[in-house]
């Protein structure tokens, strides 16, 4: 194997470039989805915080109540800053998902380094019809990859395809 | 020798001393409960007629347990996995396909070393629970297990072959082993003596300081008089006081790395072998690794100032593994490295190494800017309250943020990512240098990040990950990131060499 494996150079110019690839954005509801469980993890806070706030005599809750507002305005906010930034491209060769506005990443997987991809919802996603795509890498969960808010039988194809360019290697 | 006659597919036993390994094991689970009891006898001497009626029934169960811990572990090996079976309330089949054993490790902790036995244990890529531990066997049953194994796994990846034959290759290759060092005392001594004492001594005080604090209660209540005479007499010495302690905390520290590296370094032993790196060291617990060079993800130098000085470097070899086992796999170390071991480390790892031919540098201002932004936010208003408070001198607490930022840029200045289709290297720091060294090919995701600030700067963080963690660089020039990305993942893509 190893004397088949020829290291010939590279005219670095001519190489395929990632940043010409074309990002498939998310469903538009999938905006409405992470309000919602925005919504869904910070709202009962508040509610707690102003029923303690109105029926014990403290002061407290209110700056806290005030704070998580905050949090969660500056989530939303970033929510729909962050949407036209967040996409999946595939290529013959690899996939890549970039997300983030304030702080932006883009991490790119070779086919011939995937373990195994599976497709999941959770309860709040299936009332929204999307699905996450999981991609696992070898060793550890750092390298796995996550996209969540896809259309159902996107997720499918994508596993499919995915399955298919990483059996085509092993 | 009987031992060679032994036939791995049929399930076997373990030593019958293992029965005393078991006792142990259950001993230390039970250990709390013995000291829990002396507690309450130390407060309660009426209570002592009680020990021997808790006791006994604990001890001639833990007996029995550990007698039938043993009579129900056997092991054997089929045609392509390991298979144990164990467990006394729960019987349990762990078995491990050959293919998937990224190692086999024989250790032996301080009960073991008395009864003359052994640990084996087969590491895989998955996860803890897919491990297989056999507890304890004699040391020579132990090497020709592992031998086994090992040649199993060879028949299994060449098709075709006769088994005999691959076994034989094996053990050819077993005796080829060259020994890349054998650490003495006086090179033990060095490594210890030069540790990071700074780090040894802060990890103990807060040991003790946690500790203390938890019987705090208790302590001050027992000793509460002579607290408070020696409170007294240490508010009048001062700082002589401070002196000694500060002396007395110094010698402590380097007496602490020094037992520490004498522990886990003592009569260490590397040899290198046509397809693996085998690792024996320790006092007390003995450890033996062995990583397959295939595994190897990468190897991380790293040195301190007083290490260089006597021209030692350390390198840590990290193999693919999973997010549990990086505990263990942390401790295959090889410190006391001189330059020609290095050399043939790499030789032996990365045959064809030379430098990679592209090399992106970190913008060290870039550092500058960013420790000087988190180091004022923390400090400033602390020195602020300080010098409000105190003494208006205490202002000058604010230097600090000046100083780590200068520190910051320096850092910055050393850091350095160099790559090709060969090998990428990551070099930082210069009091602390470190460098680290993996193949290309063996990459499996490639991760850029950016923030709004570094995007107005046109700069960008880097993540590459293998199989046994990431390496990354921050701050480079993002024109130049993207060019290395493109060029790494066509290195990828192209090569369908087996990476782990």
């Amino acid at each position: 194997m190893e004397e088949q494996w020829q290291n010939a150079s590279v005219e670095v110019a001519e190489l395929p470039k990632l940043e010409s690839a074309r990002y498939q954005l998310h469903p538009v509801r999938f905006k409405r989805f992470r309000y919602l469980s925005l919504l869904l993890f910070i709202g009962p806070l508040i509610i707690v915080l102003s029923i303690v706030a109105i029926f014990a005599d403290v002061n407290w809750p209110l700056s806290v109540i005030l704070v998580l507002s905050i949090v969660l305005f500056l989530n939303i906010a970033g929510v729909q800053l962050d949407f036209p930034k967040r996409g999946y491209a595939l290529r013959d060769q690899d996939i890549t998902y970039a997300e983030g506005w304030l702080f932006h990443s883009v991490i790119t997987i070779p086919f011939n380094r995937i373990q195994h991809s599976e497709v999941s919802e959770g309860p709040l996603e299936r009332r929204f019809k999307l699905s996450t795509l999981k991609i696992y890498t070898a060793g550890g969960s750092s390298s796995d990859l996550s996209i969540p808010g896809l259309e159902k039988e996107e997720a499918q194809l994508l596993r499919d395809y995915i399955s298919k360019k990483a059996a085509q290697h092993a | 020798m009987p031992e060679q006659a032994i036939d791995f597919s049929v399930p076997q036993r373990q030593s019958r001393l293992g029965i005393v390994v078991y006792l142990f094991k259950n001993g230390r689970a039970t250990f709390s409960l013995f000291f829990a009891l002396v507690a309450i006898v130390s407060t309660q001497p009426a209570l002592l007629f009680i020990v021997p009626f808790v006791l006994s029934p604990i001890i001639i169960f833990s007996g029995v347990l550990a007698y039938y811990q043993y009579r129900n572990f056997t092991f054997s090996i089929s045609s392509d996995e390991v298979i144990i079976h164990k467990g006394v309330f729960y019987k349990e089949r762990v078995a491990v396909p050959f293919e998937r054993i990224q190692s086999i490790q024989i250790t032996e902790h301080i009960v073991q070393r008395i009864l003359g036995l052994v640990a084996l244990r087969v590491d895989t890529a998955g996860s803890k629970s897919s491990e297989l531990e056999i507890p304890a066997l004699s040391r020579q049953l132990a090497e020709i297990l592992k031998n086994q194994i090992y040649s199993h796994k060879a028949a299994q990846n060449i098709i075709g072959s006769e088994t005999d034959e691959i076994s034989e290759i094996s053990e050819v290759k077993e005796a080829t082993g060259r020994v890349l060092m054998h650490l003495s005392i006086i090179d033990l001594l060095k490594v210890g003596l030069t540790e990071n004492h700074l780090r040894t001594g802060l990890v103990a005080l807060a040991f003790v300081v946690g500790t203390v604090s938890q019987y705090q209660d208790y302590i001050l209540e027992k000793y509460r008089d002579q607290v408070d005479s020696y409170a007294a007499q240490a508010a009048s010495l001062g700082l002589r006081l401070l002196i000694v302690v500060g002396v007395a905390y110094a010698v402590f520290s380097v007496l602490l790395s020094v037992l520490r590296v004498f522990l886990r370094f003592y009569d260490l032993k590397v040899v290198l072998k046509s397809d693996a790196i085998d690792v024996t060291t320790g006092l007390l617990k003995r450890s033996e690794f062995r990583v397959p060079l295939q595994k190897i993800q990468y190897l991380r130098w790293q040195s301190n100032p007083l290490r260089r000085m006597i021209g030692f470097e350390s390198v840590k070899i990290k193999p693919s593994n999973s997010m549990e086992q990086s505990a263990s796999s942390e401790r295959i170390e090889i410190p006391a490295l001189k330059e020609y071991h290095t050399a043939q480390l790499v030789e032996a790892v990365f045959p064809d190494y030379r430098l990679p031919a592209m090399e992106l540098k970190a913008n060290p201002a870039a550092y500058a800017r960013f420790a000087a932004a988190l180091s004022a936010l923390i400090i400033l208003p602390g020195s602020a309250g300080l010098a409000y408070f105190i003494h208006p001198l205490l202002a000058l607490t604010s230097i600090a943020v000046p100083v780590i930022s200068a520190i910051a840029y320096q850092y910055g200045k050393r850091v350095r990512l160099l790559y090709d289709g060969g090998h990428i290297q990551v070099q930082k720091g210069r009091i602390f240098a470190s460098r680290i060294v993996c193949q290309s090919y063996k990459l499996q995701a490639l991760e850029l990040r950016q923030s709004i600030f570094t995007q107005r700067r046109n700069l960008a963080h880097v993540d590459l990950y293998t199989a046994a963690g990431k390496l990354s660089a921050m701050y480079l020039d993002y024109n130049e990131v993207v060019e290395m990305r493109d060029y790494l993942l066509y290195t990828v893509e192209r090569d369908d060499r087996d990476w782990m």
